[in-house]
């Protein structure tokens, strides 16, 4: 392969683009469309799972002891418990500690310092809170700690992290299954406008059959066109989504940016975009080139 | 010049046929042959007509030759390779021996004259450089040399099929197959492609020119292979049309 018959490949691609502009338009179009919708998805699937690992450094689990347990007890608890996998971090809570926190969550003021000042009423509450690094696995741990010998009892804390994370996987189902289906139809489209050109040219196919063409020389011209018409389709929902998403980002920061306790937070521009942008370009590239393929096996037959 | 014309066709009676057919058969559908039991040769430097009625099988001939359909039965050889054993991927070489010109010349109508026979030559790769000197050369051989720029509907029958001429000249090719390349032409025109067809012949390249006109056959005096009904039925060395066996 020589690299005039790229650049003539290349050439005779781009003007059968032209040639069959509606089609090309019709294709671009669609596969624009999927895309928008793709990024849209992505977007969503993308920080709901970074608000998800966010909230997943805030799951913990509390793990009080049994009266009276001693500390040798109270250490092998923390032992096994750190042996997990799914345990990112375990945190004695004395006490004293468990008071002040008490008191930090329910807005006491001096009165009930004051209250409680010589006596302790959490003084058989000193325990363990265990920091998790997959929320999935909070259940398993926590039947886990119940069987260990010297723990009373062990309490969940709210799940807001494991909510969010069963919601993010049914966004992705939902997300998968559209963008398949809108795959199909781009794919199909492009397959169209292939066939389009591949009429539009039959003439000029036989005669370069009849004077010794090679089958790539043939089918170039074609692979360009679709694999253009993919990449197109591509570039276009990334510059109409780029100024979206920033404005969607700068939304969220602005008003909600204090729900969920600061953690609902939007992943910047470039970091979307940087795994965005070729994944795009790639599905762009991959449906024009697929949808080329198969329209060429069928429509010109080798040789 | 008589006895070096002797000594010229001794040569190439000694020479391996540049085309050979043996019981060769095609049937499209299962018992029906369109050709059967075909044989002939052809050596190189020979001018050949293949005459015979609509359906006797000249078609299917000539897609033989040029692989690109398979013989049921039989065996086809060009410059000694064997067709049916040839690689697919090595169809383009042998189609690049063969020049072919067509009776409703297949031009692109969107490129002018030059476009047209460079196409030859941008399809096997040449450079831009062997393009420009091959293509005034080939064109002022089929004598259109002032009609570079002409678009084909610019340009009368007999000049769309100097066109094709040239295109199927220009990459040089062993033999020339015209396929009823009069067959939409008036007399005068016939005759001057013809007459055109005879000066590459001399040139040395192999044409077989697939006919009905039989004017033409008759006056020409060359080989002539006929069909009929999918059978070879007479070939004659300096025949007309309705030459017996």
């Amino acid at each position: 392969m020589k690299l005039r018959t790229l650049v003539y490949s290349g050439k005779q691609g781009v003007k059968s683009i032209y040639r069959n502009r509606l089609f090309s338009l019709a294709a671009i179009g669609t596969i624009t469309a999927s895309l928008i919708l793709f990024g849209f998805f992505f977007f969503i699937t993308e920080n709901l799972s970074h608000i998800v690992d966010r909230l997943q450094t805030e799951v913990a689990v509390s793990v009080f002891f049994e009266p009276g347990a001693s500390d040798e007890v109270v250490a092998n608890i923390k032992t096994q418990i750190e042996s997990r996998a799914e345990v990112a971090e375990v945190v004695y809570i004395s006490p004293e500690e468990a008071l002040e926190i008490y008191k930090e969550n329910n807005n006491q003021g001096e009165e009930f310092s004051e209250t409680f000042k010589d006596v302790n009423p959490l003084e058989e509450y000193d325990s363990y809170t265990v920091y998790l690094n997959d929320v999935d696995m909070q259940e398993s741990l926590v039947s886990y700690i119940e069987r260990l010998e010297g723990v009373r009892t062990v309490k969940n804390n709210e799940n807001v992290a494991k909510n969010f994370s069963v919601f993010n996987s049914a966004v992705g189902y939902v997300c998968t299954a559209i963008i398949v289906l809108l795959i199909g139809i781009a794919t199909f489209l492009i397959s169209n406008t292939i066939s389009t050109g591949i009429s539009v040219r039959a003439g000029e196919i036989e005669i370069m059959k009849n004077i010794g063409a090679t089958d790539f020389f043939i089918r170039a011209p074609f692979l360009v066109e679709g694999i253009l018409i993919g990449f197109l389709g591509a570039l276009v929902p990334i510059g109409i989504l780029y100024p979206i998403y920033g404005r969607i980002e700068g939304f969220v920061a602005e008003k909600l940016g204090n729900t969920l306790g600061g953690k609902l937070e939007f992943l910047p521009v470039g970091e979307v975009f940087g795994k965005m942008v070729p994944i795009m370009l790639a599905i762009g590239v991959g449906i024009g080139a697929i949808g080329t393929m198969v329209t060429l096996r069928k429509k010109i037959r080798r040789y | 010049m008589s006895e070096y014309n002797d000594i010229l066709n001794q040569f190439r009676e000694e020479e391996p046929p540049i085309i050979e057919l043996e019981g060769v058969s095609k049937a499209y559908q299962k018992d029906v042959d369109a050709i059967k039991d075909v044989s002939f040769s052809i050596k190189k430097g020979e001018f050949v007509f293949i005459v015979g009625k609509s359906g006797s099988g000249k078609s299917t001939l000539i897609k033989l030759l040029l692989r690109a359909i398979s013989p049921t039965k039989g065996k086809i050889y060009v410059n000694g390779r064997e067709l049916s054993r040839m690689h697919r991927t090595s169809i383009p070489k042998l189609r690049r021996k063969i020049g072919v010109v067509f009776q409703d010349f297949k031009l692109l109508n969107d490129r002018n004259v030059f476009e047209n026979v460079a196409f030859a030559q941008r399809v096997i790769e040449k450079s831009a450089r062997e393009i420009n000197r091959n293509v005034p050369a080939v064109l002022s051989v089929v004598g259109l040399s002032d009609k570079y720029n002409s678009l084909p509907n610019e340009l009368s029958g007999g000049e769309k099929q100097r066109v094709a001429v040239a295109r199927a000249l220009v990459n040089n090719p062993m033999i020339l197959l015209a396929d009823e390349p009069t067959g939409n032409l008036d007399p005068k025109n016939s005759w001057e492609i013809m007459t055109l067809l005879g000066e590459i012949n001399k040139r040395g390249t192999t044409v077989i020119v697939v006919t009905h006109n039989e004017e033409i056959v008759n006056v020409m005096q060359k080989r002539v292979i006929k069909m009929e009904n999918g059978h070879l039925v007479s070939d004659v060395r300096k025949g007309g049309y309705e030459n017996e066996t």
